[in-house]
């Protein structure tokens, strides 16, 4: 009976091991499926709201401040899910706002920039003129 | 069951090659051209993106070696590299935008100005004529040369907008591939020739091994070198003497019971038969029967994560889960080189530790490896068919991120 119990925990000490290699890349790209999906969701509400109002947001906005506006626009769902944090993106910590918005001067550009987690470097960019997909 | 997880892993790969989408970017140009505005999709016979600026004047041409170059394997996969002219049709830089290739050399051959810039000034027909890198001056970068003559080639196959065997030629034979088949050769002499005379020699050619196979060619096979030939395709014109050393280590023991390449070739394996008399016999230690069963585990969950890593696209380096990258001691990261002291260091106290606890290499060698009792259901079968379930059921997306 010990021997098995021995044979069992080492077996289990040995896969968790050789998963442990994969927790820090599985994390990653997991992050980086969600942080794509949202992108895209915010820029489908973006795209209706240029659509209603003929102009893109004119000011440069944080993530939290586009997505009240494109919720009270009823261009996105106040659920949207905070691809960082995991909790909904308008009850999200500012150190999770992660997302910046930014046009031109006559508000007919977009540009959607997904940060990287501690640290400012761009993770993702989508925008009307150069990067319009996501595919790689 | 090792060429159906083999096709498994090539069939995912294709649809992705196929299904994938990775245009080139104005931020990408604007690298080398900063007044790049917009690209222009331009046709045949060219097939590459006019570069425009602001007024929409062109100032410039790029263009990617994928998909035109995805048969050009450099030491475990092709390279997708952006090429700008400006407008003298003149390279006005050279980028890596992708690679399949093993990340630690694709980390040095893009790291190396030297190499990267000496493709500027030089025009499309230029280089497109290439049939001699080495008379143009260009050569190929130190410790991941394969990588980089395979960029090279990538490039010059794209400009040429040739099939690749045309450009190619066929198989080159080098001198790195006569020294492969040389320790093949010598592999299997000493594997199949027990005449004591000749024996006598082996401690030579074990040293051999060490530093010519591992430290000048570090060629060694590797789960890096083999997934990437599964994602992509054998490169066997253009690395004949890598090509028949793997095909010499899985052939040798399915058709003779003989693992030629563990037991006799591979640097790794013969370094820790060195260190094995560096202690005397009384300090080592036999590791108790159940501390062997467990460790045993160690090479086939290590497989499991290669499936995994191949089919989710992880970014985690395979290299750094086995020592052999070590040997290329200009480029080895942290990670090889800690796989490898630590493997040597146990070997030191427990003889071949690595070998028989630790390599995910050499136990698809000895699964190949044909034994005798015929028709008996072996726990490495039960392992084999885990891994093709495994392999299965990534491949249809049944465990998915």
């Amino acid at each position: 009976m010990t021997k098995l119990l021995i044979r069992v925990a080492g077996t289990l000490l040995v896969a968790a091991g050789a998963f442990a290699i994969l927790w820090s890349p599985v994390r990653e790209k997991r992050l980086d499926d969600r942080v794509r999906g949202f992108l895209l969701e915010v820029q489908a509400g973006l795209q209706d709201y240029h659509v209603d109002e003929e102009l893109y947001p004119t000011r440069p906005m944080r993530g939290k401040a586009l997505i009240a506006l494109l919720v009270e626009g009823e261009f996105l769902t106040a659920g949207i899910v905070n691809p960082w944090s995991g909790v909904r993106y308008l009850e999200s910590a500012d150190e999770d706002d992660r997302l910046r918005y930014r046009t031109n001067e006559v508000a007919e550009t977009y540009e959607l920039t997904a940060l990287r987690p501690r640290s400012d470097t761009e993770h993702y960019r989508l925008d009307s003129v150069e990067n319009q997909s996501l595919e790689e | 069951m090792l060429a159906a997880i083999a096709w498994l892993v090539r069939d995912k790969h294709a649809t992705m090659r196929v299904q994938g989408d990775w245009p080139i970017t104005v931020s990408e140009v604007q690298v080398f051209l900063p007044e790049a505005s917009r690209l222009r999709a331009d046709g045949p016979p060219r097939n590459g993106l006019v570069i425009l600026d602001a007024a929409g004047k062109g100032i410039g041409y790029a263009v990617r070696t994928m998909p035109e170059a995805r048969n050009v394997v450099g030491y475990s996969g092709p390279t997708d590299a952006l090429v700008v002219f400006d407008g003298d049709d003149k390279v006005a830089g050279v980028a890596i935008r992708h690679s399949y290739d093993t990340p630690s050399h694709v980390r040095d051959v893009a790291g190396d100005f030297y190499f990267m810039e000496r493709w500027n000034g030089r025009t499309w027909d230029e280089i497109a004529g290439f049939d001699d890198f080495m008379a143009e001056g260009i050569y190929a970068v130190s410790g991941a040369s394969r990588t980089s003559e395979a960029l090279m080639e990538g490039i010059t196959v794209r400009l040429a907008g040739e099939d690749v065997q045309r450009v190619s030629g066929g198989m080159r034979f080098g001198w790195r591939d006569g020294a492969l088949a040389a320790f093949v050769l010598g592999g299997c002499l000493f594997a199949f020739w027990k005449r004591k005379s000749f024996q006598n020699w082996r401690w030579v050619y074990s040293m051999l091994t060490i530093a010519i196979l591992g430290l000048v060619l570090g060629d060694l096979l590797a789960q890096s070198l083999l997934v990437g030939w599964a994602e992509s395709r054998i490169p066997w014109e253009a690395t004949p003497g890598v090509v028949l050393l793997a095909a010499s280590a899985f052939l040798v023991p399915w058709f003779t019971r003989q693992p030629v390449y563990c037991q006799f070739i591979c640097p790794h394996g013969n370094l820790q038969r060195w260190m094995m008399k560096v202690i005397p016999a009384r300090w080592k230690r036999p590791l108790p029967g159940e501390g062997k069963w467990i460790l045993r585990w160690i090479p086939p969950f290590f497989l499991a994560v290669v499936l995994m890593v191949s089919f989710w696209q992880l970014e985690l380096d395979l290299a750094g889960i086995e020592p052999f990258d070590a040997y290329l001691l200009r480029s080895a990261g942290i990670a090889t080189i800690a796989v490898a002291l630590v493997g040597l260091a146990f070997s030191l106290f427990f003889p071949m530790a690595y070998c028989k606890f630790g390599c995910p290499t050499g136990w698809l060698l000895e699964f190949v490896r044909r034994r005798s009792g015929k028709g008996k259901f072996e726990e490495r079968d039960g392992i084999g068919i885990a891994l093709l379930a495994l392999a299965i059921a990534l491949h249809q997306d049944w465990l998915s991120l």
